[in-house]
C-alpha cells in the first residue's frame, strides 16, 4: 500500500512499505499499552468496590447491556436479532398504522356519524350520510333525525366496511392508521389482510358510484354489497348491538361513541 | 501481534479475569482488585487512544461505575472486558463531549510523552519509530477505524464483542478496523523508510 516515493531505490522498498498488520499492531500495543497499574487509582475502584458491596449494589438487577454472556453474542449476529427486529419493527408499523386510522377516521366524522354507527338500542334505522362518503359529507347538526327515516334499511355492515375502507385509504395516503377492532373487522370482511386493498376498493368504487347518482347514496344499491360479505356483516352487526347494550367501551373508538351517543337525546 | 504467545493483547488472561470476576461479585475485594490489574492497562491503553492524556481520569471515572455496577454483570473474562469497554466509552465520549464546550490545547499530551518506554520487549524492527508518533498515528485516524483498532487490538475484543461496545455492525467495524489498520500500515511504513529504520523485520541491510 506504502505509495509513498522512495528516493533511495533500496532494494528493500516494497517489503519495508507493506508493513504487516501484526506490526502494526505490535507498534499500537507498544505504544498505547502499559503493563502495571498506578497503586493509587487501583486503591480508589477498590474502594469504590467496597462502598458499592457494602450497599447491597450486588443485587441490582441486570440490564441488557451488563449481559455478556456468551450466548448472547457469539452468533446472535444474522438470525436471531434479524428476526427479532423484523418482529419489532412489524409490531411497531402494524401498532402505528393500527393507532393512526383509528385518528384519521375518528376525529373527521366522529361528530356527525359515530352516533349512527352505533345506535341507542330502540333506533333500528342506520345512516348512510354519516359516513364520510366524498362530496356527501355536508355539515350536519342532526344526523340522527334527518337521515334516520331516509334510509331506514341500511345495513350496518356496508357502513362499517365502507368507513374502515375510507378509513384504511386515508391511512395509506397520509401516514395514519387505524384503529386495531376497525382494522381486524375490515380484514375479516375482506377475507385476509392481503386482499383488504382490492376489497376496499371495490367496495368504495360502489360507494361512489352510488353517491354520484343520488348524493348521499342509494340504499338499495348497497343492500346487496353488504350480504355478499358474511364476515364483515356477522361481525359488525354483532359490534353494534353489543355496543349499544353496554355504553363502556372496549377501546378509545367505543368510548368515543358511547360518549357521543350519550350526549346524543 | 507479532509478539508470540498471545493471540490477542487480554486474551490470554481471560479464564483468569473471569475467575476473578466471579469471585469479585460473591464480594472478594482482592478478587476486585486481580481483575482490576489484568483489564486496567488495556482499558487504559484504548482510553489513551481516544482522549489522551486524561485517560487517567477517565479511567478513574469508568472504574468507579465499574465497581458500582459490578452485580449487573453477567458474563466471562472476555465479556469483562467488553463490559468494561463500554462503560470507559460512554465516560470518554462524555468527556470529550464536554471538552468540545470548553476547548483546550490538543497539543500532544506531556505526559503520553513521558511515558516510560513500551512495555514489552519490541525492540525490533519498529523500534526507530517513537511509540508517541505511533500514538499520535493513531489519534489522527477518523474516530471509527481508531476504536476499532483500539478495542481489537488494545482491548484485545473479538469482531462480535468490539461492534457491541461501538453499537455498530460487526461487518462495518470489521472494515473500520481493517482500514485503520492499513492506514497505519502505510504511514508507518512510509516512516520507517524516512527514519532509516536499521533493522526492519530483516530484510534490510
Amino acid at each position: 500500500m506504502g505509495e509513498r516515493p522512495n528516493d533511495g531505490g533500496l532494494s528493500s522498498r516494497g517489503s519495508r512499505h507493506a508493513l504487516l498488520d501484526s506490526d502494526v499492531e505490535a507498534l499500537i500495543v507498544a505504544s498505547l499499552v502499559r503493563d502495571g497499574v498506578d497503586a493509587g487509582a487501583e486503591q480508589r475502584a477498590v474502594a469504590a468496590f467496597r462502598a458499592a458491596r457494602d450497599a447491597g449494589a450486588a443485587r441490582t438487577r441486570t440490564r441488557g447491556r451488563d449481559d455478556w454472556r456468551a450466548r448472547e453474542r457469539r452468533y446472535p449476529g444474522r438470525s436471531l436479532r434479524t428476526t427479532l427486529s423484523v418482529l419489532l419493527a412489524s409490531l411497531t408499523l402494524g401498532g402505528v398504522a393500527m393507532a393512526a386510522i383509528g385518528v384519521a377516521g375518528s376525529p373527521e366524522e366522529g361528530t356527525e356519524d359515530t352516533p349512527e354507527h352505533r345506535p341507542a338500542p330502540s333506533s333500528a334505522p342506520r345512516d348512510p350520510a354519516g359516513q364520510p362518503a366524498p362530496g356527501s359529507h355536508s355539515p350536519d347538526p342532526g344526523p340522527g333525525t334527518r337521515s334516520a327515516p331516509a334510509h331506514p334499511e341500511r345495513p350496518a355492515p356496508a357502513q362499517d366496511t365502507e368507513a374502515h375502507c375510507r378509513a384504511y385509504e386515508g391511512a395509506r395516503q397520509h401516514g395514519k392508521a387505524m384503529e386495531a377492532t376497525a382494522w381486524q373487522r375490515l380484514v375479516a370482511a375482506a377475507g385476509g389482510e392481503s386482499n383488504v386493498t382490492a376489497y376496499c376498493a371495490e367496495r368504495l368504487d360502489d360507494s361512489k358510484d352510488n353517491g354520484r347518482d343520488s348524493g348521499n347514496g342509494d340504499p338499495a344499491q348497497h343492500d346487496g354489497t353488504p350480504t355478499t360479505d358474511p364476515g364483515g356483516g356477522k361481525e359488525s352487526g354483532d359490534d353494534s348491538g353489543r355496543s349499544a347494550e353496554t355504553g363502556a367501551g372496549k377501546n378509545r373508538g367505543e368510548d368515543k361513541r358511547s360518549q357521543s351517543n350519550d350526549r346524543q337525546p | 501481534m507479532g509478539q508470540g504467545a498471545a493471540p490477542r493483547r487480554g486474551q490470554a488472561y481471560d479464564g483468569e479475569l473471569g475467575a476473578a470476576v466471579a469471585r469479585a461479585q460473591q464480594g472478594d475485594e482482592a478478587a476486585f482488585a486481580v481483575a482490576y490489574r489484568l483489564v486496567q492497562p488495556g482499558l487504559l491503553g484504548y482510553l489513551r487512544g481516544l482522549v489522551g492524556d486524561d485517560a487517567e481520569d477517565v479511567a478513574s471515572d469508568a472504574w468507579l461505575e465499574i465497581a458500582r455496577d459490578l452485580g449487573r454483570f453477567r458474563g466471562d473474562g472476555a465479556g469483562f472486558r467488553g463490559w468494561t469497554a463500554t462503560i470507559a466509552r460512554h465516560r470518554a465520549l462524555d468527556h470529550l463531549r464536554r471538552q468540545r464546550v470548553r476547548p483546550r490545547s490538543s497539543a500532544l499530551e506531556q505526559d503520553v510523552l513521558e511515558l516510560p518506554g513500551p512495555q514489552n520487549t519490541y525492540d525490533l524492527a519498529l523500534e526507530a519509530i517513537s511509540t508517541e508518533h505511533a500514538l499520535e498515528l493513531v489519534r489522527g485516524l477518523p474516530r471509527d477505524q481508531a476504536e476499532a483498532v483500539l478495542l481489537r487490538v488494545v482491548v484485545g475484543l473479538d469482531g462480535p464483542a468490539a461492534a457491541r461496545v461501538l453499537g455498530k455492525r460487526p461487518g462495518a467495524v470489521r472494515t473500520a478496523a481493517h482500514r485503520g489498520l492499513k492506514r497505519l500500515a502505510r504511514q508507518l511504513g512510509a516512516e520507517s523508510v524516512t527514519d532509516e529504520a536499521p533493522r526492519t523485520l530483516g530484510e534490510s541491510t
